[in-house]
């Protein structure tokens, strides 16, 4: 099984979803001679090398500070680890200290990709987040876009995908499905019978 | 009777336009151009594939997309009134995965369509990521996800047919 | 001059033969652009090549089916103004948007030399 590709197109974010709970290593390429090696464990960092040592405040710090070359590989086979009694960093903490501003393009959701608020969900937001869904609230509730967000409100259409794209983050608002939250019950049960009509077509 | 319609999308190099053509009863409508870009292969399509299948007391079209942003209005446009999606990703691009998770959030939030992911290549492809993973990556559930040959016709019938037993 | 310089060239030409023309767009048959000179900033170009080339490719398979012979343009005629899409030999297009009360005569004598100049370029 192999997971990899280059820190271009993925966060830190997707490859840590992606790792979930595996056991193994994560193998990043700064394609520069510095190569880091995370053993990784019941989601947390158990042993970590560095192909040349680097000065950093903290492990986190430094992880992140790899993470943030886009130019760099990742690679990631899953395997058994050694497990010390404790984890020396949770990936978790890694994710959450770092600031979150720095969003790339390809990050960011396409400005018509409505996006639903999830009321459930409780999560503290920085001051300038929380403004945004203060003034986005009513317009998410129901499905919107950035483009809809950003005209209603007077903000530029990337501004208002980069808010979106931290809020999806944190799972307060996500991508909408339409045919979910849009269809009525009746509706369904048409598509249903539709649907399994014409799937006897398609067994054999 | 109104035609019933899926749609199938991608980023460029799934297996698209191979995907209708394995599939389509009627010579399928192209419109593929000379690609002025390093897509990995010669043509590109600019406006949509469109093909056919009979079934009895029904009409099912097919329509492809383009996979470029820059084709996104088509997106929108063949995804009007369609039943299902199915979105190709090829496994050994994981360069295309962004793209591909903007394609499908793009028409998913905007059109009542069910989906399936098809990941293709995985029979070309000893080094691509497999099934569970690319699941976790859209943070679908395995089910969602499955290989699909386009150049097969069997694999690509197996393929509608889990699409639309999810409808 | 590079072959771009005289690409733009023509565009230009163009934009001061036909005032009151919005754009007009060099691109290539998969919609990226090449080059355009454009009087109107709420025009995109980029949005205009690729809508070109997918006009231009439904075209072609509608001249195809019908055997009308191999198609040389399309136009696009609405109320505020109008849009015309132009083959430049077999690898481009050339797009103009004008507005709706500009004389059409016009327009395709001043374009019909830009085409085959543009076409030689190529």
């Amino acid at each position: 099984m192999a997971i990899y590709g280059s820190l271009n197109e993925f966060s830190l974010r997707d490859i840590l979803t992606v790792i979930g709970g595996k056991s193994g290593v994560l193998t990043l390429d700064q394609q520069d001679g510095q190569i880091l090696r995370l053993h990784i464990a019941e989601s947390g960092v158990t042993r970590m090398s560095l192909e040349r040592p680097v000065q950093a405040r903290s492990e986190a710090i430094m992880l992140l500070r790899i993470f943030n070359q886009e130019r760099s590989t990742f690679r990631f086979e899953a395997g058994d680890v050694d497990v010390p009694r404790q984890s020396f960093l949770r990936l978790s903490e890694v994710i959450e200290s770092r600031p979150d501003t720095t969003i790339d393009e390809r990050d960011l959701p396409h400005p018509k990709t409505l996006f639903l608020l999830i009321k459930a969900r409780q999560v503290a937001l920085p001051p300038d987040l929380d403004e945004f869904l203060g003034a986005a609230e009513s317009m998410l509730a129901t499905g919107a876009s950035a483009e809809r967000i950003a005209r209603e409100l007077g903000i530029a259409v990337n501004q208002a995908r980069h808010h979106l794209q931290r809020l999806r983050q944190v799972k307060k608002v996500w991508p909408m499905q339409a045919h979910v939250d849009q269809l009525d019950h009746h509706q369904r049960q048409q598509r249903r019978s539709l649907g399994q009509r014409i799937a006897s077509f398609f067994a054999r | 009777m109104t035609p019933l319609k899926l749609v199938v999308s991608g980023p460029v190099g799934a297996g698209k336009t191979t995907f209708i053509r394995s599939i389509s009863q009627t010579e399928v409508v192209s419109t593929e151009e000379v690609s002025s870009e390093e897509i990995g292969k010669t043509h590109t399509t600019v406006a949509l594939d469109f093909g056919q299948i009979d079934l009895g007391e029904h009409l099912l079209h097919i329509f492809g997309t383009p996979g470029q942003t820059r084709f996104d209005y088509m997106w929108d446009i063949l995804s009007e009134g369609a039943l299902g999606l199915i979105m190709l990703v090829p496994c050994d691009a994981p360069d295309e995965f962004p793209q591909a998770r903007r394609i499908l959030e793009y028409v998913v939030s905007r059109h009542p369509v069910e989906f399936i992911i098809g990941l293709t290549r995985t029979d070309l492809s000893a080094n691509g990521w497999d099934v569970s993973d690319v699941a976790a990556y859209f943070g679908l559930p395995e089910h969602q996800v499955l290989a699909v040959d386009p150049q097969d016709a069997a694999s690509a019938r197996r393929a509608i047919h889990h699409l639309l037993q999810r409808i | 001059m590079s072959k771009q310089e005289q690409l733009q060239h023509q565009l230009d030409e163009l934009t001061r033969a036909l005032p009151g023309i919005k754009g007009s767009f060099l691109c290539t048959l998969d919609g990226m652009p090449v080059c355009q000179s454009v009087t109107d900033p709420n025009i995109d170009s980029a949005r205009v090549a690729a809508m070109a080339a997918t006009a231009l490719g439904v075209g072609r398979r509608i001249t195809d089916t019908l055997s009308t012979g191999a198609l040389r343009g399309i136009k696009l005629l609405a109320g505020e103004g109008r849009v015309f899409i132009y083959m430049i030999g077999g690898k481009a297009c050339l797009a103009l948007v004008v507005p709706a009360d500009m004389a059409i005569g016009l327009i395709e004598l001043e374009v019909s030399d830009v085409v085959s100049r543009l076409t030689d370029i190529l």
